[in-house]
């Protein structure tokens, strides 16, 4: 039988525990099962109990700060031969207020186009040839570079790692393609109806120049004005070790994790003129409750209905977790169950959200059939004042303490998922022991806790995306007040009123 | 009452030491259901999948959209479980990433659990099979239809060119062919559709030798086999209805579409009928993907959109199907370009690719951008539960990651010439869009 080459069968072997404990494959046992008399079918009246549960315990941390201030956690995790790791540098572009979010959108992108320590094919070339995957991680609040790959090429990894954040040399031609590349898919932006929605969502609620806003896509015209000289300016104002963490977890021995780190960033030196991270303004929500964009022929309209939300930080994030499942997180959601079977409204609906260290957002989406979107909105409405009032039914708000705090252990799933919740912890200057705490809190929040952490109908937003012509008498009938008609990129065109 | 025997716990596979033991368990009932169960308790939860060899493929053609119906029905009520209580269940027990999934060969129940709640899926998916024809309601069909409708709008109507992939199968599989059908139909064909009809293609289809179920994660492996003996062992196997099956297509030459939708640039797809799923040519031509459009290599990326400027993006792949696959190339214009250009280009890419292979750098490239996928993906229980119920499938489960990652295997010489093979210039189908302000967004046939 042909084998794999010899200097990758190591590397192959490395996504499925069973290779971890005994190399290339497992065997097969052919298992005797038992079968129940038929006829003997009472058991299936009732679900079955669950076994013992133990309380879930998220993973230790094993926490160390370089002399240069850059923190380092690591989590050993041995069933696989796999390693994840994630470099995080807080401050993303709501810390850089003078710069467009396009210019940092594209410094993050054009580090793997070379580094002092590697050329672009070198560094592809290393990537494919240990199986390394990197990418680049972007967003308002920080930005880094994640990475995963068979255990046994993680020091290449963390060499790559440091070569993307640390040397980059960004090379005219590089930068040009990549600018043209990026520009070139702003072309897909009027046809996409999500980013539509959300760009109209974040300028209601967040304000239209909101650094979170202005950050959710780069546009156009300020993808094709950035430069090279941009690129190498914003490097220089996001590095530095007093913002850095590196998160690892997998197969690896805690102490050879720090003496690679050591080695690789210990020479990294802390600028002591390194800027403060910006304070990034509050919400301030305006405008009217409604804007509609129209999409002429569109067969389906898409409705985002949302609210600003408290910090992650927040002692009120546990209720806010609650809320999101009371009001369709949870697919079995009184929310979810009217609008997807009852009114047939929507195929699929649900609740999204945008944690930020300062206030974040929640908001319920679906694809609602035309006809339908004014009851939609209205069954959104009710239910948000039913909530109000009345807060959750008891059976309601034990289930969705259940599905919340029974489903913490998948956020730890893989090595990858465990340490991007790290990590964003670590965005978020949560303390270490934040998931444990929040699992806790969930457990004790009462249902007049929840009743009081809903918003009022009066200070919810929506979005609809979809044909005007179809839409607009159903929309004003919901009579909350003058609709605003805004363009795909949030440019206000008319109001419409009664 | 028991009717058989006693388990001994099955040997675990080879262990060595300072590792965790583990095995994969594999097991036949006598009702011809088929169990594989993978236990690693690295992590509390398990990942579980029930998937039966029923798809759009085995529907009645006047009946387009009936495998779609049957699962949203099945998670509505069955004779045990109440109207909603499948979905209450599964969220109370903390279950991720739970959903059914239908294409042309097959029909999947997935989810993961924490490990305590393994045997809930266990009793839901044995209702499905068991006893569910005896729940139906004429009111419960009649609200999942609206429900497909739905689907077919958001995932068919709204996107543009969402008629695209309709439109490649219906050319590409002769009439009378199991994938001729749009694959997510618009809910049209199930109009009238009763409680009788439903019951006996579920009766005749959705039977225990038609199904794997797998399980894999935090579970102890006696236990598991205890549960599915108690769930599943009683329920009846079916009747052996045979499935339809047809030859792989075969184009004689290329041809020529003209779509106008309402989009905001022109775009270009070829379309080649291509070697079955896990057939020879099959590996290859996911390589082949890797190659012209991966983020690894790129060919098509880099001459189309880097070199020329005249595409704004390129995708390529081989879906893979039980019947015959579908090789796609689709590029979409840069502002001021067309699909003519746009096709000269691909076809001098191919054309160098099929003459003469990829070299080293971007062999290794484009492997290892498929590798990668493959492999980390499997670390979750619910890729590596979905995993082996295809390895099952296939016959090939003591040998799963080999056989998976046969690619690794390709040099460059069989890329090329599977390439030439495979994706001759001139027989495929070309499907030229152009946008059109009075056009519908999905897009449709134009002179």
């Amino acid at each position: 039988m042909r084998r794999w080459p010899a200097r990758w069968a190591p590397l192959l072997c490395c996504g499925l525990a069973a290779c971890a404990a005994a190399g290339p494959q497992p065997g097969v046992v052919e298992l005797p099962v038992l079968a129940w008399a038929s006829g003997d079918d009472a058991f299936r009246a009732q679900p079955p109990a669950p076994f013992p549960e133990a309380a879930f315990e998220p993973p230790a941390l094993d926490v160390t700060t370089l002399a240069n201030g850059m923190k380092l956690i690591v989590v050993e995790r041995h069933a696989v031969r796999l390693v994840a790791a994630e470099l995080v540098l807080v401050g993303g572009s709501a810390s850089l207020p003078d710069e467009t979010p396009a210019a940092l959108a594209l410094m993050v992108r054009c580090t793997a186009n070379g580094t002092k320590s590697f050329d672009e094919p070198q560094l592809f070339s290393e990537m494919n040839t240990h199986l390394i995957e990197v990418s680049p991680q972007v967003g308002d609040s920080w930005y880094g570079f994640s990475m995963r790959a068979p255990s046994v090429s993680f020091g290449r990894g963390l060499q790559i790692i440091h070569a993307l954040a640390l040397e980059p040399t960004f090379p005219q031609a590089s930068f040009e393609t990549a600018r043209g590349q990026a520009v070139g898919h702003t072309a897909f932006d009027p046809d996409n109806v999500d980013l539509i929605a959300r760009r109209n969502l974040y300028a209601a609620l967040y304000g239209p120049s909101h650094p979170y806003t202005r950050a959710l896509a780069p546009r156009k015209a300020d993808l094709a004005r950035v430069t090279r000289e941009d690129l190498v300016r914003i490097w220089r104002q996001t590095v530095d070790p007093s913002v850095a963490t590196l998160v690892v977890a997998g197969d690896v021995d805690p102490r050879e994790v720090r003496r690679l780190v050591e080695a690789e960033f210990g020479g990294w030196k802390h600028d002591p003129l390194f800027p403060p991270r910006a304070t990034v303004p509050v919400a301030a929500p305006s405008g009217p409750r409604l804007v509609v964009v129209d999409r002429p022929g569109a067969q389906q309209a898409k409705v985002l209905y949302g609210a600003v939300s408290p910090s992650v930080a927040s002692p009120d994030h546990p209720t806010d977790l609650l809320l999101r499942a009371l009001l369709g997180g949870m697919r079995s959601s009184a929310l979810a169950t009217e609008v997807r079977d009852e009114l047939g409204a929507a195929w699929r609906a649900g609740v999204d959200f945008a944690n930020r260290p300062n206030a974040g957002l929640d908001w319920w989406y679906g694809s609602v059939a035309p006809e339908r979107t004014a009851a939609v909105l209205a069954t959104l409405d009710r239910r948000l004042g039913e909530l109000r009032a009345r807060g959750p039914a008891p059976n309601e708000l034990a289930a969705a303490k259940e599905a919340v705090v029974r489903s913490f252990p998948h956020r730890y799933e893989t090595v990858k998922e465990l340490v991007a919740t790290v990590a964003q912890a670590e965005a978020f200057n949560l303390p270490l022991d934040n998931a444990g705490r929040v699992i806790a809190e969930v457990g004790a929040v009462s249902g007049d806790e929840v009743r009081a952490a809903v918003p009022d109908p009066a200070a919810v937003k929506a979005v609809v995306v979809g044909d005007l012509t179809v839409l607009g008498d159903s929309l004003l009938g919901l009579e909350w007040g003058p609709i605003e008609v805004r363009d795909a990129d949030g440019r206000l065109l008319r109001t419409l009123a009664r | 009452m028991l009717l058989a025997f006693a388990v001994s716990p099955p040997r675990p596979a080879r262990a060595t030491q300072g590792t965790p033991a583990l095995s994969l368990g594999r097991a036949v009932l006598p009702n011809g259901l088929t169990v594989v169960l993978a236990p690693d308790h690295a992590v509390p939860v398990v990942g579980m999948e029930l998937c039966y060899r029923v798809g759009s493929r085995d529907e009645p053609e006047a009946r387009p959209g009936l495998a779609e119906l049957v699962p949203r029905l099945m998670v509505r009520a069955t004779m045990h479980v109440a109207e909603g209580q499948y979905d209450r269940a599964l969220d109370a027990a903390g279950a991720s990433a739970s959903r059914w999934t239908v294409d042309r060969d097959r029909t999947c129940f997935r989810t993961t659990v924490p490990a305590a709640a393994v045997a809930l899926p266990l009793w839901l998916w044995s209702e499905q099979m068991g006893f569910f024809t005896g729940r139906l309601e004429q009111r419960l069909i009649d609200q999942q239809v609206v429900t497909l409708r739905n689907e077919h709008a958001q995932k068919v109507e709204n996107v543009p060119l969402g008629h695209l992939s309709d439109l490649e199968s219906a050319r590409i599989y002769p009439p009378g062919h199991p994938y001729h059908a749009p694959a997510l139909p618009d809910g049209d064909g199930l109009r009238g559709m009763g409680v009788p009809e439903v019951r006996a293609f579920v009766e005749a289809q959705y039977t225990p030798d038609r199904a794997t179920l797998v399980l894999s994660g935090d579970f102890d492996l006696s236990r598991a086999v205890d549960l599915v003996g108690k769930y599943f062992g009683t329920i009846p196997r079916g009747p052996g209805w045979p499935r339809r099956t047809f030859g792989p297509p075969v184009l004689t030459g290329q041809t020529r579409l003209r779509i106008a939708a309402r989009v905001e640039q022109p775009s270009v797809t070829l379309v080649w009928p291509t070697a079955p799923f896990y057939q020879a040519g099959d590996a290859e031509l996911e390589v082949v993907g890797e190659l012209l459009a991966g983020p690894r290599a790129g060919l098509l990326r880099l001459k189309l959109v880097d070199e020329l400027r005249i595409a704004s993006s390129v995708a390529a792949h081989q879906y893979s199907r039980r019947l015959g696959s579908l090789f796609v190339i689709h590029a979409t214009a840069a502002p001021g370009h067309g699909p003519d250009e746009l096709a000269a280009a691909i076809d001098d890419v191919l054309r160098s690719l099929q003459k003469a292979g990829p070299n080293d750098y971007l062999m290794r490239g484009s492997i290892a951008g498929y590798l990668i996928g493959k492999l980390f993906a499997i670390e979750a229980h619910a890729a590596r539960a979905d995993l082996y119920g295809r390895c099952e499938e296939l016959g090939i489960l003591s040998n799963c990651v080999d056989g998976w990652t046969r690619s690794f295997l390709l040099n460059a010489a069989q890329i090329s010439s599977a390439a030439a093979r495979e994706l001759p210039l001139g027989r495929r189908l070309v499907i030229e869009a152009v946008p059109a302000a009075d056009a519908p967004i999905a897009g449709e046939l134009r002179p």
